[in-house]
């Protein structure tokens, strides 16, 4: 039987994982201060290069620092979401009993919240706060405008360009 | 304003127009009109109705708190551990000598009750259910000795004339000093746990000779009289007790359970084939049979009631009648 490119790939991944995912797991420990989140998130970055790779060849010339990359941006998310997930259960936490949502519900509006936060990340700080300001909170924009102390126009403006940003983010 | 230029830039400018208060009716003629000048308006316009139907998934109450927040500083989070000087034998000392005459008073909750007090200097104190303190306040010190279950602090600065007093936590494994802040701290059999919500502490095993560990704001550590361990960052919803709520994320529902079950009188158990189940959300902690009737919502659990002391959360039976 010949040897094909899925071999190939097998054996590359078992090298990668096997000389690599020690040191990274603890890399990721002494960042996170916490095992099973660290192991969590070593499963995840070897996960990720896989699928980056998936169908070319696993050369990689500096397999370390390539990793660290992954995994520094992987754990920049995980942070992240961590925050988010963190306010959103704050919030939770202060509705009346017989408003607290069911699991599911909570579930799915978490998941909402995580995308959306996605969606807009990358915008300025400012036009992010318009632009949740006028949606969320459904201020007037004559009050976003003087709360940001921006011009009216400018908070339109900021508004449209939030919305081409999440254009662009949608999948 | 630059003119908008694509069909999507276009779209979201007229969607801003017609957000605005002072949108009119000829501003809407106006969107109708390049509507329908061209399909591409028309599927630019249907995507920001698609990332508009995104944002209605979540209502706006829970959204913009959520979505407005500041950056969460991951440094804060990721801070090591930081030296303080300060000798661990102190509070030894504190714990065992402190004089009975000194106790102003001797505050408790019951399973289930939480409470709260201000304390002399305006600090608050919450104690969580099953929960027991001394309050010790001196002319050097002003002292909170947790006997049992689990507290809340927010101290106010010293309102005492002469110098500052130090505002103190002591358990028996060891001290925790404020440093202008909230925090959490709890008894349990063999150690003590502390999680700081705003600005920070240090901890002091008693029988450490270590310097003491300084926590920052989203960290928590457990320490026992020996040596207080790794800070690591704390779960979300820590404190959330104090709004009578329990709030986890990816908590094995046996934890889950047993977390519950402080809030309740009698047994309260789970099936050890459900023990890894991992349950996130927020309950009610003031209607326990409530928060436990949220889980059959997503697990495949049942609540079995024998009385109202005793409740067992077991698999969910395979209905026999069940029909397709």
């Amino acid at each position: 039987m010949e040897t094909t490119d899925a071999d190939m790939l097998a054996r590359d991944v078992a090298a990668l994982y096997q000389n690599n995912h020690r040191w990274l797991s603890a890399w990721l420990r002494a960042r996170m201060g916490n095992k099973a989140d660290a192991d969590d998130l070593t499963q995840d970055t070897f996960i990720r290069v896989l699928c980056a790779h998936a169908g070319t060849q696993l050369a990689l010339r500096e397999p370390r620092a390539y990793l660290a990359t992954v995994a520094g941006r992987l754990l920049v998310n995980f942070y992240r979401r961590q925050s988010i997930e963190r306010a959103y259960l704050e919030v939770l936490a202060t509705l009346p009993q017989d408003d607290i949502p069911s699991l599911e519900t909570q579930a799915l509006m978490k998941e909402a919240l995580l995308e959306i936060d996605q969606m807009l990340d990358g915008l300025g700080r400012k036009v992010k706060l318009a632009f949740v300001l006028a949606q969320f909170e459904e201020l007037p924009y004559a009050q976003i405008a003087e709360r940001l102390g921006v011009s009216l126009r400018t908070v339109k403006n900021y508004v449209a360009r939030a919305m081409v940003h999440c254009s662009a983010m949608l999948p | 304003m630059s003119k908008p230029s694509t069909p999507i830039e276009e779209a979201a400018f007229w969607y801003a127009c017609l957000q605005a208060e002072d949108a009119t009716e000829r501003d809407h003629c106006r969107w109708q009109q390049w509507l329908d000048a061209s399909p591409s308006n028309q599927q630019a316009w249907a995507r920001i109705q698609e990332i508009r139907s995104l944002f209605e998934k979540v209502p706006g109450k829970f959204a913009s708190p959520v979505l407005a927040q500041k950056k969460a500083s991951r440094r804060a989070v990721l801070r090591g551990v930081a030296v303080v000087v300060c000798a661990g034998l102190a509070g030894a000392e504190t714990w065992r000598r402190l004089p009975a005459q000194e106790w102003l008073a001797d505050l408790r909750t019951g399973t289930g009750e939480q409470r709260r007090e201000v304390l002399a200097d305006g600090s608050l104190l919450y104690l969580n259910t099953h929960s027991a303190v001394d309050v010790a306040f001196s002319r050097d010190e002003r002292a909170i000795l947790l006997r049992a279950g689990e507290i809340l602090i927010e101290t106010r600065p010293d309102n005492a004339a002469g110098p500052a007093r130090p505002f103190v936590v002591h358990t028996p494994h060891g001290r925790v000093r404020a440093l202008g802040t909230r925090f959490v701290v709890r008894l349990y059999d063999g150690h003590s746990s502390v999680q700081v919500l705003q600005d920070a502490v240090e901890v002091s095993p008693v029988l450490s000779m270590a310097p003491a560990v300084r926590l920052v704001e989203g960290q928590e550590a457990v320490f026992d009289s020996r040596s207080t361990g790794m800070p690591r960052p704390q779960p979300a919803g820590a404190g959330a007790w104090r709004e009578g709520r329990l709030s986890v994320v990816d908590m094995r529902l046996q934890d889950f359970v047993s977390e519950l079950a402080r809030y309740r009188k009698g047994y309260l158990g789970c099936a050890p084939e459900l023990a890894g189940l991992r349950v996130s959300g927020v309950f009610p902690l003031d209607d326990t049979d409530k928060a436990l009737a949220m889980l059959p919502d997503v697990f495949p659990v049942q609540v079995r009631y024998l009385t109202r002391y005793w409740a067992k959360v077991l698999p969910r039976e395979a209905r026999g009648d069940a029909s397709l």
